[in-house]
This record gives structure tokens, sequence and C-alpha cells, in this order.
């Protein structure tokens, strides 16, 4: 049961990076025992408060107290040692180490000879991820693992630490219905513990369902703690944007047109792997002007379904891909590209973005061909598109020559679709196009995309969330273990039908 | 977001840019080599200095900015070392095959479509390299660390057996290198025109491509993250083929200008380590090994950094550049790739703390003590000797001593220790105020030390001398004119005890030694030749002879010896 006395106290803390205020004066504290939900848009400053948190950043203005004593941590170890371990959004696993490796990282069990002793920390993984309720061998390397499982393995991480604190940054952008269900049923197991958790989201449903009281920042500023009971959703969300969000029913009205893209029995096998194939005979049609949304679970091929209309997929494909009545046979993202099909790619910061180069530069990268003249690039005709882009998509950036970095999630997210407009698609592919990003910057997307369809562009779209597909979509296709396991017009779709769909093993 | 905007349109920037700061660097090292040399060769002559300089850095600009865009592409290329030493070897083979009796000897010029010819095939073979990396990392997926690496080892010791078979067939015997004897390869070895016009006209057209093309933007984006560029649709494979043919293409022309300098084409020297140069140069010059980052300014402002810093240094310590070439291309790379990454750094405790830093001291001042044994005492000498030059000029005298009295190891002792103490200072947990005293307290230490050894040593082994003299039976007196005299006349001194007491004797500066009616013979004599301040001898009523006398003579010729 939580408890008043207050466990963390934050007392007018000011963070400052180059040129921008990231807290300004943030103040409230956390209760001993309780399930806290920060809220905010991106850049709202939750990020960087549980850096402070966690030490990851050890400078910063104002006092922080665990336990009324006043502590700034110099680095995660002092934090770890203080009871306090953080998931963070962006994983920090080492890649090429096992899952039982990454779990007991910097904390290695060791044989009384002093070697590693590899069986007792595959066998407590083990454990451990029997807890989480996943069947991840711990002998696997992380990199073999979906995103969705090695945030997993980051959980596994924090809980084998015994923490009294735990911090969870966006925890459930990567995962699927059932593995939030699975996380909540954890974080109440723990909260019995009597663990205390900050819980970072911008997810209202998630924070509704559990918290004990919530604290919403927007642009660094504490804005309002308060009890769960004391709000509804919709004032939540004013509060966090500053103004109501509209939400409407996407699809009304749209006319699709004519079949751009026809997949007949489409197949990637799977070379060494027990299922053999990564998808299994998957047929559709898009049609221009129509937004086809493809659902299911991690694992269960969608991202694989784009990466073979886009040429990039690990094997190469069977079956028979048609765009606009012509049979086409991608070798690499470049002949997708000029064929006229365009991917914007589920993980932003390792697939989709040049942190070296500015915002200008990321957006024009796909066709600098139109700004240049016998491959000389002009700096004029190329600055030109950049604004143009940014304006027709209202990309929020102090100007083109910005650092790309310097960018909310939404956005990157933006400047990436941009970048795909300029090559003027006829099949826009949009895998997770939402993911970590907040829920301004969301309905904001909602709308590009609603345009675009409404131009006669055909997009796919893939979500991890069901009321997403469901609010974007004129049809859906659900896919359980590369099998196309259902079809929905709009109007027949309903998350349960879907999930349903989703979990059908056998067909 | 409206701060940010204010970040972006940093009046100042310029002055933060990597380039500037290179610049700045090589004016500060231009001057202090000017001022710090004692013969002030750059202000003398700063022509020759200049194009032996400019020479220098056009031949190793060449193929460093093939390295940097292969670094900026996001790769590495370790084999231009030898690419120079293949391609060299290439163009004379080809030199050889085609006009085997021009190049026997003689000044004969080799015909202008024979030497047109060699230089396209060396060209051409500098592509067939870059391809065959390409083809190695991009199709046989080898990291270009490793790819390159093969050929880094294999292709010096193929040059090297074409060489030997080339000049079995041609000449009749097997040779490991080529000689070049045509007029207009002497011509190039001696102009500096040649490599910088090459060098400028390679640098501007690299900077025009890097900074203002498709190929180049999509050589960063390649660079700055692999993935996200092949799903933009860039063809990454192409791309890095362009990478390393340029990188290997430039290596050759290297190659080319390099055999040229030499007139002889050897496979077993030629280009040895130049690959590490080049990289060190891009380094200096701001690229990241990350890739994505550098720019061909910023790498040909590092190639000259280098160069000065190299030439500088040899001037300053009067040795041969070579020798302490590789040095201090290390110590600059460090230097030059910690101080540009200062931010990285803020929000550490200090570079000295724990049992790694520990280690870190010791090492540091190890090296700063085996550096002062090297070079120390004409190092110390050259800002002394400055300081006296301007003195003398502005009060017409001098204020210290124009050399430092202290001997090798005791300096690079002093130095190793000094250094030592302040770091041990620097990783103490003293508050500010006491930190600051500490401060002062070991500072003045150093010096008092210093000078201590500076006056003491010399003092004591004088005490130590003259204790010596005096137990032998010798008498000391200091004369009216300050110099010394020293008298055994009379004392049975042998030639044993006189051996003994010739470090002594060295010590006093004796200028006027009297060995009158001692036991000494001509096997003593040999002794006192190392007595270079020795003016006058008293060598009667000895059993010392002409003999003895003749190799005095002849190591002291002006001795003046009475018998």
């Amino acid at each position: 049961m939580p408890s008043d006395v207050p466990l963390i106290s934050i007392e007018n803390v000011t963070k400052r990076f180059p040129g921008v205020v990231a807290l300004d004066g943030v103040t409230f504290d956390v209760r001993a025992g309780e399930f806290h939900a920060v809220v905010g848009e991106n850049g709202a400053g939750k990020s960087t408060l549980m850096k402070i948190f966690s030490g990851v950043i050890p400078d910063f203005e104002g006092t922080l107290r665990i336990d009324g004593q006043e502590v700034r941590f110099a680095n995660t170890r002092k934090a770890e040692a203080a009871g306090i371990s953080i998931i963070h959004q962006e994983l920090n696993l080492v890649e090429d180490l096992s899952a039982a490796a990454n779990v007991f990282l910097g904390r290695e069990r060791r044989t009384a000879l002093g070697l590693l002793d590899d069986r007792a920390m595959q066998r407590a993984a083990a454990t451990l991820f029997a807890e989480l309720e996943c069947n991840i061998r711990p002998d696997q390397p992380v990199r073999r693992l979906r995103v969705g499982d090695q945030q997993l393995v980051e959980i596994a991480k924090a809980l084998s630490q015994d923490a009294s604190i735990l911090i969870m940054d966006e925890p459930t952008s990567a995962l699927t219905e059932s593995e939030v269900e699975r996380l909540f049923r954890i974080i109440e197991r723990l909260l019995a513990r009597g663990v205390t958790i900050v819980y970072i989201s911008h997810k209202l449903d998630e924070v509704f369902r559990r918290s004990d009281r919530i604290t919403v920042l927007r642009d660094g500023k504490h804005v309002r703690t308060m009890a769960r009971s004391e709000t509804r959703p919709r004032e939540l969300t004013h509060l966090m944007v500053g103004r109501e969000i509209s939400s409407f029913h996407h699809a009304e009205g749209r006319a699709p047109g004519e079949v751009v893209l026809d997949v007949k029995s489409l197949s990637l096998p799977w070379t060494g792997h027990a299922r053999a194939w990564r998808l299994r005979n998957v047929s559709f049609r898009l049609r221009r002007g129509e937004v086809l949304g493809v659902a299911g679970l991690m694992g269960a091929g969608r991202t694989e379904l784009l990466e073979c209309l886009f040429g990039t997929s690990p094997e190469p494909p069977v079956g028979q891909i048609v765009l606009e009545g012509k049979e086409v046979h991608f070798a690499s993202p470049a002949d997708a590209k000029r064929a006229g099909v365009a991917l914007v790619t589920e993980d932003r910061k390792r697939l989709g973005l040049f942190p070296q180069l500015n915002v200008r530069e990321n957006i024009t990268v796909c066709m600098l061909e139109e700004a240049a003249t016998a491959s000389l690039i002009s700096a004029r005709k190329e600055r030109h598109a950049a604004r143009e882009s940014i304006a027709l998509l209202n990309i929020k950036t102090p100007g083109t020559e910005a650092a790309i970095t310097g960018l909310s999630g939404g956005n990157q997210q933006k400047a990436i679709i941009a970048r795909w407009l300029r090559t003027r698609p006829k099949v826009l592919l949009l895998d997770d196009p939402t993911r970590g990003v907040d829920v301004g910057a969301k309905a904001e997307l909602y709308r590009v995309i609603d345009r675009l369809c409404r131009e006669g562009l055909g997009i796919i779209v893939t979500s991890s969330e069901l009321p997403e597909l469901i609010t974007l979509c004129d049809r859906i296709l659900v896919l359980c273990e590369g099998r196309l396991t259902g079809t929905f017009e709009r109007g027949e779709f309903t998350e349960q039908a879907l999930m349903e769909a989703a979990t059908r093993r056998e067909l | 977001m409206a701060d940010l905007s204010a970040g972006a349109r940093d009046p100042l920037r310029f002055l933060r840019r990597h380039e500037t700061g290179l610049l700045l660097a090589i004016v500060l090292v231009i001057g202090l080599t000017t001022l710090l040399d004692s013969q002030h060769n750059y202000w003398r002559d700063p022509w020759t200095n200049g194009v032996q300089i400019m020479r220098q850095t056009s031949l190793l600009g060449i193929f460093a900015i093939g390295s940097a865009i292969v670094i900026i592409s996001g790769g590495i290329d370790l084999s231009s070392g030898s690419v120079i030493c293949f391609s060299g070897t290439i163009c004379a083979t080809l030199l050889l095959l085609l006009a085997p009796e021009r190049m026997r000897g003689g000044d004969a010029p080799i015909d202008l479509w024979v030497l047109t010819l060699a230089i396209a095939g060396t060209l051409v073979v500098g592509f067939l390299i870059g391809s065959l990396h390409a083809w190695l990392i991009t199709v046989v997926k080898l990291p270009p660390f490793i790819a390159t690496l093969a050929t880094l080892v294999g292709l010096r010791s193929l040059a090297w057996a074409i060489c030997e078979n080339v000049t079995k067939a041609t000449l009749g015997g097997r040779s490991s290198q080529i000689q070049i004897f045509d007029p207009r390869f002497r011509y190039l070895a001696t102009s500096v025109w040649i490599p910088a016009v090459i060098f400028a006209v390679l640098a501007v057209c690299a900077w025009v491509m890097l900074s203002r093309t498709v190929l180049g933007r999509h050589l960063y984006a390649l660079g700055g993250n692999e993935e996200a560029a092949r799903l933009s649709g860039v063809r990454t494979d192409r791309l890095k083929w362009f990478a390393y043919c340029f990188s290997a293409i430039l290596s050759s022309i290297a190659g080319i200008l390099y055999i040229c300098e030499v007139s002889v084409a050897d496979p077993q020297t030629l280009g040895m380590g130049y690959e590490l140069n080049a990289i060190a140069a891009a380094v200096v010059g701001g690229c990241s090994l990350q890739g994505g980052l550098g720019t061909v300014e910023g790498t040909v402002l590092g190639t000259i950094f280098l160069r000065t810093v190299i030439d500088g240094v040899a001037k300053v310590i009067k040795t041969g550049s070579k020798v302490y070439e590789g040095l201090i291309v290390g110590v600059v790379v460090v230097f030059a790739v910690a101080l540009s990454q200062t931010g990285k750094l803020r929000g550490r405790e200090g570079f000295f703390a724990g049992p790694l830093g520990l280690v870190a001291a010791i090492n540091v001042s190890l090296f700063a003590g085996v550096m002062a044994v090297l070079v120390g005492p004409t190092f110390v000498a050259a800002p002394i000797e400055l300081l006296n030059d301007v003195t003398k000029r502005l009060i017409g005298t001098t204020l210290i001593k124009g050399q430092t009295t202290l001997s090798a190891p005791v300096l690079g002792v002093w130095v190793a220790c000094s250094l030592f103490a302040l770091f041990l200072l620097a990783r103490s947990s003293l508050r500010t105020r006491n930190r600051n005293l500490a401060r002062v307290i070991l500072g003045l230490a150093i010096f008092g030390v210093y000078f201590a050894l500076d006056f003491g040593l010399p003092a004591y082994q004088m005490h130590r001398a003259t204790v010596a003299v005096e137990n032998a039976g010798g008498k000391i007196e200091t004369q009216a004119n300050g110099d010394v005299r020293v008298e055994f006349a009379g004392t049975a001194l042998d030639d044993v005890t006189l051996k003994s007491l010739g470090d002594s004797l060295r010590s006093l500066h004796v200028a006027e030694l009297s060995l009158a009616g001692t036991n000494v013979t001509d096997d003593g004599m040999d002794s006192l030749a190392t007595l270079t301040t020795l003016k006058r001898l008293d060598l009667s009523r000895t059993k010392v002879d002409r003999g003895g006398t003749r190799t005095l003579g002849r190591a002291l010729p002006d001795l003046d010896i009475t018998q």
C-alpha cells in the first residue's frame, strides 16, 4: 500500500543543454510503494528527469532527495547502489552477448575460482524470464531477438538488481497487447513486494489503468501532480498538450481507386529455422488512395512483409509482386525507390536517421538528384526543397540547418516521411510510424497519412497498437506466424476480432 | 525551440570549427619553431624551408585525402603504404619492360609514349587494387580492416617478387630494386611544383566532390548510418567501390612521385608505414573513424600540421626528421583528437584518478623523463639561448649561464619526479584552498630542487674531487686569474692512483698540473688525455719519455709540457 512518506523528492530541478532548457524548476515527490505515472509529450523533459534519477546526467541545478537524503549520482552504478533501476526507452543492450550475459552485465556471477559462472547466470536468467512469462532462451544473443523481447531482457536486468525504485521509460512502446498485459501483471507483483514504480508514458490507457498518482510535465515545466481518481483522460490530454485533441475517424469518405500493388502468394523462406517460412502464401491488393493496415503480434511477420515489398528482405522472397500491372523483383531498396515504393522503417534511430547530417540533408538524401545539375548540388535548390517539405508536413525545427538529433521523435519521423515523399512514391510503406511518438504528434501524423491517402497514394501501415490501425485504416490484414489469418473491411474491425485473428495459430 | 535557433545561428561558429583551430595551431607551431630554433632557419631562409615542407606535405597529402574519403564513408584503408610501393614498382617495371635499353643507365631520355603508358598503367593498377578491396568488402563481406590489412602485407611482397623476376628477365641479374636514370624523373625529384600542383588539384576536386555533389553527400550518409543509407535507396556497394578506388588511385599517384624522389623503386622500403601517417593526418584533420565526419580542408590542414610539427621538432633538436617522426605523429594524434573532443571529457573526475590513473601518471612521467634524457639538454638550451639573445640586446649582458650543467640522466630523473609529484597532487583529495597552497609549495620545491641540483651537484663533485686529490697527497690552489693549479710535486704518486684520479681532476677543471718528481710513467699519460681544460703540465724528474708526451700532445695539442 502506498504511504504518504515521500521516497523521492525533486526540488527545483533545472537542467540546461546548449540551446535548450530541458527541465525548468521541476518540483514534485514520489511516495514509497506507489505507482507514479509521469506523463507529457515528447520533449516535455520526462526522459531528462529520469536520466538525472539514474545518474546518466550527473550535473543539474536543484536538489534530489531519496529517503530524505540529498543525493547526486555521479554515474549509473551509484544510482543502482541506492536501489534505483531504470529501463530506458532506447534499449541499452550489448547485442552480441547472450540474453543472460546482458542481464548480469557488470554484476557477473563467478565460480569459486573467479571464473565466469555461465551456468548459474543462465539458470537465474531463465528464472527471471519465466517470471516475465516469456520464452527467451538465456544463451541466445540479443541481436537475434526482436525489439519486444529485447525490452523484456532489459526488464529482467532491472528485476535482477532487486531495485527498490524501478523507473520505466516508455516500456510498452515496442510491446504487443499481450506483452503489455504480461508487463502489468509483473508490475502488480512488484508493487505487492513494495517496489516503488515511476512509470513514464504518453499512453493514457496504461496510465489510467493502475497508477496511484499522475504527474504532468509540459515543455520542461511541472504542470500538476494529482491522484488518478481526481482526473479524466480528456483533462490529462489537455494538460499535456495545452489543447484538446479531437479523436475522429480518419477513414470517412475516402474513395480508393484502381489497384496499385498486387501481391500474389508471397512467401519468404527462413533458412535454418524450425518454422522454415517467415511469410507463407500472403496475398492481398492495395488500391490508390487506400490505407491498408497490417496487424499482428511480435514476430508475426509485419516488418518482413514490408521488407519484401521494398527489396530488403533477408532472403529473396518467393511469389509475385505486381506494381501497376508490371511484375517487379527488387534486388535492393534503390530498385524499389526507382519503381516508386517508399519505406519508413520501424527503428528510426538505427535504420532511419543520419545523426551527423542536419535536417535539410536528412530530408533531401533520397532525392538529391532533383536539386542537382550534372551531379553538382545547388545549395539554393536543396534548401528550397527542404523548406517545402518542412512546410508540407509542418515539421517543427529551428531551421533547415538544425541538427536532426535536436528534434523530437515525432518531428524526426515527419522528416523521414518527408524524405520519402520527395521521391513521389506510388506506394508508401510505414512500419510502426508512431513508435516513440507523443500524443499530439501522433494525431498530426494521422492527419498527414490521411491527407497523403486522399491525394491518391497507396499506403500500407503496420502498428503494434490496434486502436491506431482502427482509426487510420480502410482495411486491415492480420498476420499470425507468417500467415494471413484475416482481412477486415472498415466497419468489420473491432479490437476483439483483430486479436482473435492475430492469435489464431492453425488455419 | 526559440533557444535552439539562436544556437544554430552562432556568429562565432567559425571560430569553433575544427579547421580554424588547426590553422591557428599551424601558425603557432611555425612561430615557435622560428623562435626556438637556435639557427632560426625559418627566419633566415623561409623559401627553402617552405618548399621543403610543401613538398613533404604534398606527397603525404595526396594519399591522405584518399584515406580521409574512405574514413568518411565509414571504412578504413590500411593499404596505402603498400599500394604506393606496389604502384611505384609497377611503374618502374613497365618502364623496364617497354624501354629496357634506356633503363640500363645513361642520360638518354625515355620516349614520351613509354612514360605515358607506364603512368597510365600504374593508375589502372591503382583502380584494380581499389576494386579488389571493394569486392572483398562488399561481396566477400570481409571487414574493411581485414581486407586492406591483407593487401597491406600481400602487395609489398608481390611487388618484391615482380621486381626480382623482371630484373632477371630484362637486365640479366636478380635485383631487389629498379634504378631509374631518366632526366625527367630526376627533374621531378627536385621540383616542388609538380607534386604541389597535383596535390592542389586533387584536393580541390575532392573538396567539390564531398561538399557539392550527390556522390559526396551519399558518402557522408553511408559513413553516418550505413543501414539507413541503404534503406534510403543509396547504392552503398557502388559508393564503397568508388571510395576504395579513389584511395588506391591517389596512392598510386603518390607512388609514382615517390619513385621519382629517390630515382629508384625499392619494394622493401618504399612507402613503408605511410598508411598510418595518412590515417593520422585524416584523424588530426577531424575525420572520425566511426565515419560520417570529416572534410577535405580539415585533412589538408591536418597534413600541413603534421609536417610542420615534424619539421619543427627536427629543427629545434637538430636531428634528422626521420628519427622522431613516428613519435611525433603518435603524440600529435593523441593530443589533436583529445583536444577536439573536449566536450566528451567534461564531467570526468580527472585524468589521473583511480588505479589506471596512477599507472598513467607513472607512464607519462617516465615518458617525459626519457624524452628529457634524449633531447632534454638541447631542448632546454634553445629557450635559454633565446632569452640570452634578447637580454644581450636589451641590457647588454646575459642573466643565466648558456647551458644547464645537469647531465642528461639527472635532468631526466628530475623531470620524471617533478611531473609525478604534480600528478599525485592532481589525484589528491585536498580542498580548493589547501590545493592552491600545495600547488605553490610544490612549484617552489620543484624549482628549488632544480637549482639545488644545478648548483649543488657540481659543488658536491668538486668537494669529492678535492678530498680525493688531497688524500693522494696533492695540493689544490686557485690562482689570481681563476685557473686551478694542482701540485703533486715530490709525492709518491704512481700510474694506478693517477688513473683513479682522472674523474676528480676533470671535475676540478684543472688548468695546471705538476707531476714533478712522482713515479708516473708513460702508462699514466692516457688518463690525462681527457682533461680538456689542462693548459700546462710539469713532467720534470719523471720516467715519462718522448713517446708518452707525443700521445698526450696528439690528444691535447694546446698543452704546454715541461720535461
